[in-house]
């Protein structure tokens, strides 16, 4: 595993060294401390947003229709979506792809893809058990300045639908972004690139009203935002009804599209991939 | 400090490792961060000996006897719990850049070369790191790639190489500088038996040519059989042993082998009722008998039996050691839970 | 000293050798180490363009700072990253051993083996934000301060990030070495956007705000230079402090053994 600094992408961290760090710690106990303090380290970059952006409304009440409160719970809400609540599968396959362990697996069509987005699901479960405490402690810590959600029935279930939609859209492009490792071995550094930029266009790093005009327009094109910025609005408060089961139809549309999109990248990798590495 | 002959004296050197007994799963772990439980375990216990200049000693003894430890005293690695030990006039904890330059270690399966790069730049930084001069540097670089036959292995990046080949690349790699001191721990582990053979020639041909003082441990006995006049018998942290193993093997060998090959299958019952049987297969057999009786057994063996061919043979000096070990092991008492 | 000079320069010619072996890889991570310091630009001058200042520093004084960060980011990335890392590997597979043996300073050769030279690409956009950033008028004295105080700088983040690798004498099989670069994102910060506890914590207990905000502020013709000298003391003293831990770890490591 190089030592190759990760640009993180906003609470995503250094997924590079969480890694490698797990890896490394052996036993029970280092396994948990060490994957405790790594799990506080994703944290970090959501904090210290938080007290800029403190820092800043000291001049202001309102930036673009946000309050502090709404831009605190904003951050908090991204950096457990983006550090607990993500999937890998990129980097599973990369790794997978490069020690040749996929030429048994090449068989099956499309099971592949799906079959690592399940195992990532599972260990989910263990992220967030430790995610979720440190969430828990954040509130608290920022607790005179959190929004507390409040939603009708219906939105509620909008919400719950917008949750499960934006995880699958997510796992999906992070799929089709290990489908590249495909195509080259030494694809890390175009996922440290993408990882970046996805963090931004999905939200995580600037409510995207506030991006800059080009970067903005590209946001509101591409899925990420479905993944992040759109359930978080919505608990916000910030989305009425109505609207909100229009985007739960826009994440269907997506969740589509993506998989009809990793399903052709798939088949085109697989016949080019011809078992490297194996 | 005068050129004394005597270049590593130890004196009752002690090194005692004391371990933190960890618990299974989480709440163990937890329970034995507030409150270790300690258990301490003698590596090294008083080992005493004095190697001269210029020879090739060997360390025997099985894993975890204390050879590698006493290694990593007379190296500066580690400190002694208790006793001394000098080397080249220096004691090798203190680090001295003087000791350093004029020592050098090699561990099997252990790199010290640069992995990416090929053997011959890990070799230049050694040069800078050492400051060996220039011209010196390449007339040994040459004569130790012909002697150790390195030829073009050392312009390919180390990961490339096998394990016989890197381990040759480390060889020459830590003898650039000429040392005066070499310590190799099991050198030969993990290569083939052909290898291990090539190795050990190197060794051997490099330690007649430049007089290297030179201790060379290992738990295969054809390593110190071969390359070492003087064995340095280890267990449990004592030396049990220290002298020539030509001798030991002559003191203790009350029993000579007789191998026996049959024109026909032959019962191991029947076999074994003319002396110990070590090896039986049907058509081939292994007989350990007392010195004085094997003109007998011989002669029995060759009536009784349809023997095609019998030789006789010295009690091979793995087993003279082995047998050494079963004793000790049969007189220690059971050690303290 | 010459004998360390020499040293590193056999140890640059092998990096070089290396990077040009992996050129591919070589170019990707300077473009990925640009990812995200450009993201962190980004948020910070947005935000600043949004509320015209956040607490004394304007959109120009973020330059600055993001930008003295790039440039010691970068120097201390090329020399220490990746043997901060390797610590890690040295202790518990057993190489410390050998460098334990060598004839040269142990600190030196854990902390300089390898070099990464594709991080000294963040010298060029960080020299181009200070540049476009700094106020004039042009004060020798502030100038010399603040090239005073980045180098030290470099040196706290160096003492900072050795006094953790080296920890892993003790925490074996928990990796420390990487750790110090989740708190690159709160070296990267205007001193005064902390509150006063944290504020307090960076500048007595761990002293982060000493890496960039402090020699920022300095060229920005704010600040008192007596606070920037008390940044090279303090890395004078980061310094020694890693070098006696260094060796505190060290005797732990021989008593202990392998």
């Amino acid at each position: 595993m190089s030592a190759d600094l990760a640009s993180a992408r906003p609470g995503l961290g250094l997924r590079k060294y969480w890694s490698a760090a797990i890896f490394s710690a052996q036993d029970a106990f280092a396994y948990r401390a060490t994957a405790i303090v790594w799990m506080l380290v994703d944290f970090i970059p959501s904090v210290v947003m938080i007290l800029v952006w403190q820092a800043a409304y000291r001049t202001q009440d309102q930036v673009e229709g946000y309050s502090l409160n709404d831009m605190v719970t904003y951050y908090l809400l991204t950096g457990i979506i983006a550090g607990a609540l993500t999937s890998h599968a990129e980097f599973t396959m990369n790794w997978e792809i490069r020690d040749g362990r996929l030429t048994p697996q090449l068989t099956r069509p499309i099971s592949y893809p799906l079959l690592v987005m399940c195992k990532e699901t599972g260990w989910l479960v263990a992220k967030a058990s430790v995610g979720l405490p440190i969430f828990a402690l954040l509130v608290f810590l920022f607790r005179g300045y959190v929004v507390v959600p409040h939603l009708t029935p219906l939105g509620w279930l909008g919400f719950v639908l917008a949750f499960v939609l934006a995880y699958l859209i997510l796992s999906l492009i992070g799929a089709c972004l290990g489908c590249l490792s495909l195509w080259t071995i030494e694809s890390s550094g175009v996922f440290e690139l993408w990882w970046s930029l996805g963090g931004v266009l999905s939200g995580g790093l600037l409510p995207l009203e506030l991006l800059p005009s080009a970067l903005r327009q590209v946001a509101f094109a591409m899925p990420h935002r479905w993944g992040s910025y759109f359930p978080v609005r919505v608990l916000l408060g910030k989305v009425p009804v109505s609207e909100i089961y229009e985007g739960v139809l826009t994440q269907l549309g997506w969740v589509v599209a993506l998989s009809l999109i990793l399903l052709i990248l798939w088949r085109l990798g697989t016949r080019k991939y011809e078992g490297w590495g194996g | 400090m005068p050129d004394t002959p005597t270049v590593i004296q130890a004196d009752s050197l002690t090194r005692v490792f004391s371990t933190y007994r960890k618990r299974e799963g989480f709440l163990g772990s937890l329970s034995s961060f507030v409150r270790r439980e300690t258990s301490t375990k003698t590596a090294v216990d008083g080992v005493s000996f004095r190697i001269e200049r210029g020879e090739l000693v060997g360390f025997l003894g099985p894993n975890g006897a204390g050879k590698t430890t006493t290694l990593k005293l007379l190296s500066g690695i580690l400190h002694p719990t208790s006793g001394s030990a000098t080397v080249l006039g220096h004691a090798p904890w203190r680090r001295e850049a003087d000791f350093q330059r004029r020592i050098s270690i090699v561990m099997g399966q252990k790199n010290q070369l640069w992995w990416d790069l090929p053997a011959m730049d890990s070799f230049a930084l050694n040069r800078d790191i050492y400051q060996i001069p220039e011209r010196d540097f390449r007339a040994r670089l040459d004569e130790l790639t012909a002697l150790f036959g390195l030829e073009d292995l050392t312009t390919q990046p180390l990961r490339k190489l096998s394990l016989g080949e890197r381990m040759k690349c480390e060889l020459v790699g830590s003898l650039l500088h000429a040392p005066e001191v070499l310590f190799l721990d099991e050198p030969t582990i993990g290569l083939d038996v052909v290898t291990q053979k090539r190795l050990r020639e190197f060794i051997g041909a490099y330690s007649r040519r430049t007089g290297v003082t030179t201790i060379l441990t290992s738990h295969y006995m054809r390593d110190v059989e071969e390359l070492c006049k003087r064995a340095v018998i280890i267990d449990h942290g004592r030396i049990i042993y220290d002298g020539a193993l030509r001798d030991l093997v002559q003191k203790h060998a009350t029993h000579k082998l007789i191998e026996v090959l049959f024109t026909q299958t032959v019962a191991s019952e029947t076999c074994g009722r003319f002396g110990d049987l070590v090896e039986c297969d049907g058509m081939r057999a292994t007989l350990r008998v007392a010195r004085d009786r094997v003109p007998q057994v011989a002669a029995s063996l060759l009536g009784e039996l349809p023997v095609a061919d019998i030789s006789i043979a010295e009690t091979s000096a793995e087993e003279v050691v082995r047998g050494l070990f079963q004793e000790r092991s049969a007189a220690l008492p059971e050690p303290a839970p | 000293m010459r004998y360390y000079a020499d040293l590193m320069l056999g140890i640059l010619r092998n990096c070089v050798a290396r990077e040009m072996m992996f050129r591919a890889s070589f170019v990707m991570s300077l473009i990925s180490g640009y990812g995200w310091s450009l993201v962190m630009l980004l948020f910070l001058s947005t935000v600043v363009a949004r509320v015209q200042a956040l607490g004394s520093w304007e959109q120009r004084d973020i330059y600055v700072l993001v930008g003295t960060f790039m440039c010691v980011q970068g120097i201390t990335q090329c020399l220490f990253e990746t043997n901060m890392w390797r610590i890690g590997s040295y202790v518990r597979e057993g190489t410390l051993d050998f460098i334990l043996t060598k004839p040269v300073d142990s600190q030196f050769f854990v902390s300089a083996r390898y070099l990464r030279l594709s991080a000294l690409g963040l010298l060029l956009p960080g020299v181009g934000l200070v540049v476009t950033g700094a106020r004039g008028p042009f004060i020798w004295s502030d100038t010399l301060l603040y090239v005073g105080g980045t180098l030290a700088g470099i040196a706290i983040l160096y003492a900072v990030s050795f006094v953790l690798a080296a920890s892993t004498i003790w925490f074996v099989r928990a990796e420390m070495g990487g750790l110090v670069y989740g708190l690159f994102d709160v070296m990267r910060l205007p001193a005064d956007v902390y509150p006063k506890a944290l504020r307090i914590t960076f500048t007595y207990v761990v002293p982060l705000v000493f890496i960039a905000s402090v020699p920022a502020q300095t060229l920005q013709h704010r600040g008192s230079p007596l606070v920037a000298l008390a940044g090279m003391g303090l890395a004078v003293v980061a310094l020694v402090f890693a070098r006696a831990f260094w060796f505190f770890a060290l005797k732990s490591y021989s008593s202990t053994g392998s």
